[in-house]
């Protein structure tokens, strides 16, 4: 019995450590307010047993100037959509429409293996802030979708899908 | 040694694993979840797309008792498998499972499955067994010596604080009496957790002390929570008699009844009970009172015979209390029994409302008794009257032999079934019974609006209206509920759109009783969820 107590102590320790291993998340998690970054989503598996056809990635409010970055064996789409916060283009105009999601379909990502998805965006001026990339994995009989926010005050950690989150620091 | 190499093999088998990174997945299990099968199962098998170890495992029956349990193992496997006694009964069954992936991910969760034949199964009742259990007289028993010796420790401990002012004379008349009480009273609580864990586990009463299954099956129970409060108290109790200062003691004596006290909200029907709040309240005052009363009576009856002088101060002091402590401990076991029972025609016709009657008439002689004692026979004693001493000496005795009866009654109550939680076959015919409804919100402004019906016995259904935050009826992608409890890990049922905004799921998993958490996952769009979570209770 203790035997057991202590396995599964153990375990739960690993857990706390290697928790994220499992989800989908950014590479590098903090990055400067108003600044370019490179957003790679590392994807460590398709669906529960299947691959992975589809990346579909809804981007934050505020991010401008997207950039996706072509993968072989995929092809590349983006959506435009109204922006939720126009912006002005340094050239006196404003801006009200722009890509709000990217899609990598027609692909495949078996799910024992990892891969890499990546962007080039401009960050709003908005320091102190997280903004959360949506990510939803679709396959030939299921989704994964790694859209669940925290709640007001609260972090990531709780959650079962969370959704990838990006720090923004104040600039430096 | 054999812990180093556990950690060893675990590392490694981790190590190996750790370019996977990828978390289980629950393929399949055998039974399926939702099935109905003609014959019991020998056992439920989980079967997962990566090597996992169990860390918590059960199968519960439909009344909520736990029929297989699996140990934490070793072993890295892709199957985890808990093994069911024979001879099931017909009904349905939840198993819940906890394993930890190569990655140190944990995944959980719960499948219902029923034996029998069609839809009926489900409603098949598994709430309380054909032959009676031998640890229901074994707890009972345990508990009415229980409740004897708490009530002249820690009443004796009240009536030393409230009546005698801890004076050191009495303290040390009353330490043996007293002493002994205390640790009765723990050995009893002690035994109560293993009685306890024999019943959920249905072990051989002969095998109690061999095996440590029974044990820690009681210990996670409410009971062993209450038992080991209510060691504690006793405790503190028995160290308080053993010292000489007053004011030390008199702070031990207070600590050690509240403790015992306070364990009895713990556990028992008020842990369960639809409102937990006003139920705990009402058991605490009942306890605390009925502790005080019952435990004075053998203090003040010494007092009369041994220290005729103080004595009839002693007895007017405890009658002024009573007074008040006998009006709470009325009203609060009205708000109980009413709460228990509900209907009144209850009281002639279960095995619970019987002996609560019997309860009440031995109380109201009780009473009686403790009227005559304060307005005829103490004035008696005050103005020496002859033979008021013996009369008075009497109508003690007889109130103490009463009060054994109240407990031995109460110790019976507790092992049986409230009326309000008999499986609602019992009340076959009252049709559609309209349950709890809950407004629930989540941080965007979408409202849901949960409700939990009884269709029928062991059956429950769902229905969720969901409102965005101008109150339009919201339709969703997909709806799902997940439901779970302290001893279920989540299992997941998705809903049926029946109207605009309205989602439904019907289904016997929550006949199971008790407090569920209830989980409405509504994905809006494809990148947005909307969750909303509520406690609810169910009455068996």
């Amino acid at each position: 019995m203790k035997a057991g107590l202590y396995t599964a102590a153990l375990g739960a320790a690993l857990l706390l450590a290697a928790h994220a291993q499992a989800h989908v998340t950014l590479e590098i998690q903090e990055a400067s307010a108003g600044s370019f970054y490179k957003a790679t989503l590392k994807v460590p598996h398709g669906c529960e047993g299947q691959p992975m056809v589809k990346m579909r990635v809804q981007l934050p409010d505020g991010v401008t100037n997207v950039k996706p970055q072509p993968k072989p064996g995929w092809k590349l789409a983006t959506v435009k959509g109204r922006l939720g916060t126009p912006y002005d283009d340094g050239h006196g105009r404003m801006i009200t429409e722009g890509i709000r999601e990217v899609v990598w379909s027609n692909g495949r990502l078996p799910d024992d293996q990892y891969d890499e998805f990546a962007m080039q965006v401009r960050l709003p001026d908005a320091p102190n802030t997280t903004l959360h990339f949506l990510v939803v994995q679709e396959c030939p009989k299921g989704v994964n979708r790694w859209i669940e926010l925290p709640e007001a005050g609260k972090t990531s950690r709780d959650l079962k899908h969370p959704a990838p989150a990006l720090r923004l620091k104040p600039k430096s | 040694m054999k812990l180093w190499l556990l950690t060893a093999l675990l590392l490694a088998a981790l190590a190996a694993a750790f370019d996977a990174g990828a978390h289980a997945v629950l393929l399949s299990t055998q039974p399926a979840d939702g099935a109905v099968l003609r014959e019991p199962p020998a056992r439920v098998t989980f079967s997962f797309n990566e090597p996992v170890q169990l860390i918590d495992g059960r199968v519960l029956d439909g009344a909520g008792r736990v029929r297989a349990s699996g140990a934490p193992g070793v072993a890295l496997g892709l199957e985890t498998t808990l093994d069911l006694p024979a001879g099931l009964a017909m009904g349905g069954y939840i198993a819940t499972y906890r394993v930890v992936s190569a990655d140190g991910h944990p995944v959980s969760g719960s499948i219902a499955f029923a034996v029998g034949e069609g839809a009926a199964a489900w409603q098949a009742p598994t709430a309380a067994p054909a032959a009676q259990s031998p640890w229901d007289s074994l707890i009972t028993v345990n508990r009415a010596i229980y409740l004897v010796a708490m009530a002249a420790a820690a009443g004796g401990s009240l009536y030393l604080l409230l009546v005698a002012g801890n004076r050191d004379a009495v303290r040390r008349s009353l330490r043996p009496m007293m002493f002994h009480a205390a640790w009765i009273a723990g050995a009893c609580a002690l035994l109560a957790i293993g009685f306890q864990g024999g019943l959920l586990v249905e072990a051989d009463p002969v095998a109690l002390f061999d095996t440590t299954q029974a044990w820690r099956q009681g210990l996670a129970s409410t009971r062993g929570t209450a038992s080991c409060t209510a060691m504690a108290g006793f405790l503190c109790l028995m160290i308080a008699l053993l010292l000489p200062s007053r004011r030390a003691s008199g702070v031990l004596l207070a600590t050690g009844a509240a403790t015992v006290i306070a364990s009895f909200a713990l556990a028992g029907h008020a842990a369960s009970a639809a409102s937990p709040a006003a139920a705990t309240v009402a058991w605490l005052v009942h306890a605390g009172a009925a502790a005080f009363w019952l435990g004075s009576l053998k203090p003040l009856l010494t007092g009369l015979r041994a220290a005729p002088e103080t004595s009839p101060c002693a007895l007017r002091r405890f009658s002024s209390l009573a007074v008040v402590m006998v009006c709470s401990l009325l009203v609060a076991g009205a708000v109980m029994a009413i709460a228990q029972i509900q209907d009144p025609g209850a009281l002639t016709t279960t095995g619970y409302g019987k002996v609560l009657l019997a309860k009440i008439v031995l109380v109201a002689s009780m009473l009686a008794l403790a009227a005559i004692n304060r307005f005829c026979l103490l004035p008696r004693l005050e103005l020496k009257a002859p033979g008021a001493r013996e009369q008075l000496a009497t109508s003690l005795l007889v109130e103490i032999v009463l009060g054994i009866g109240v407990l031995i009654a109460a110790a019976v109550l507790s092992q049986q079934v409230p009326p309000s939680r008999l499986p609602a076959a019992a009340n076959a015919g009252a049709g559609e019974r309209h349950g709890a409804e809950h407004m629930l919100r989540d941080d965007k402004g979408r409202s849901a609006r949960l409700r939990i019906d009884q269709t029928r016995a062991g059956e429950h259904r769902l229905s969720v209206n969901l409102a965005d935050p101008t109150g339009k009826p919201l339709d969703a992608m997909e709806v799902k509920a997940e439901l779970s409890r302290v001893d279920v890990e989540p299992l997941s049922r998705p809903m049926k759109r029946t109207s605009p905004g309205e989602y439904r799921y019907t289904g016997p998993e929550l006949a199971l009783g008790g407090r569920w958490q209830v989980r409405i996952g509504a994905l809006i769009s494809d990148f947005e969820q909307a969750d909303f979570s509520a406690t609810i209770s169910i009455p068996r």
